[in-house]
């Protein structure tokens, strides 16, 4: 569709031959991309399953964030001695409530984004294709073998 | 062709995936759930400062933050604008998502160093 293109479609009254453009079609009916805008539809996320799980999805980018700051005050009460205090404070309910909805985040986009390496790097040994449910798994299983890593060595007693 | 940060910001958006998929599911298991409901004790904070004794365990936990700071930061530049519809101000919206994970990243430096 292109701009003006409704110049030829007629005289209308009073507009001067030559003089047309595209600020000056005010009175004809337009058709086409510029004619129709339809409206914002502001719960479009919550139409269909899979629009919600891609914003869900999105979302536990916000607790990805928050277990980055959760993890810097751990840091802070360590090296500042008050570690108690950060117990304390982690021992609420509401902390340990928003705690549970970080886990359930970061589990939820460590899943999706590890699933999704393959598609975004396909790997070839000798020309054989490797198949995405290995490097699926091979990051799965990094991602049990560097968690139980952490785990050891942040509980084990010396 | 323009040359813009784009490529940039998608880099560090997938590097921050990668190690905030791999690293933060444990840490707020242990630290957030765990420790606070009673199922595992809290570790001395003896042992905790010895763990960040080591240099290079504070250089890991720079690297993490600013990463995963990133990735979030991207994240949410994207989905606020297609959520609330407010792709136009998109240059506003990005240097405060940028914004906060430098910002973030700066505090976490000066905190560990």
């Amino acid at each position: 569709m292109t701009a003006g293109g409704s110049a030829s479609s007629g005289a209308s009254p009073g507009a001067s031959p030559g003089a047309s453009s595209g600020a000056s079609q005010g009175a004809f009916v337009r058709t086409g991309a510029a004619g129709y805008r339809p409206g914002r539809d502001p719960l479009w996320f919550a139409r269909t399953r899979t629009y919600t799980l891609f914003v869900l999805r999105e979302l536990t980018s916000v607790f990805v964030a928050w277990s980055v700051v959760f993890t810097m005050m751990l840091v802070d009460a360590v090296l500042g001695g008050t570690l108690p205090d950060f117990a304390a404070l982690a021992a609420r309910p509401w902390m340990i409530a928003i705690n549970v909805v970080a886990l359930a985040a970061t589990v939820f986009h460590a899943v999706t984004f590890l699933n999704l390496a393959p598609k975004a790097t396909v790997v070839r040994l000798d020309g054989w294709r490797v198949p995405a449910w290995m490097i699926q798994g091979g990051n799965h299983s990094a991602w049990a073998v560097i968690s139980a890593a952490i785990a050891y060595f942040v509980l084990r007693t010396p | 062709m323009k040359r813009t940060l784009e490529p940039y910001l998608w880099l560090l958006f997938s590097g921050g995936g990668v190690l905030a998929a791999f690293l933060l599911p444990v840490l707020v298991l242990l630290f957030g759930v765990l420790m606070p409901l009673g199922v595992v004790d809290w570790p001395t904070a003896e042992h905790l400062s010895a763990l960040l004794d080591n240099v290079l365990v504070r250089l890991a936990l720079l690297v993490v933050a600013v990463l995963c700071l990133f990735h979030a930061a991207h994240r949410i530049r994207h989905t606020s604008e297609e959520l609330l519809g407010i792709a136009r101000f998109d240059l506003v919206v990005a240097v405060l998502c940028y914004g906060g994970a430098i910002a973030g990243g700066v505090i976490t430096a000066l905190l560990l160093f």
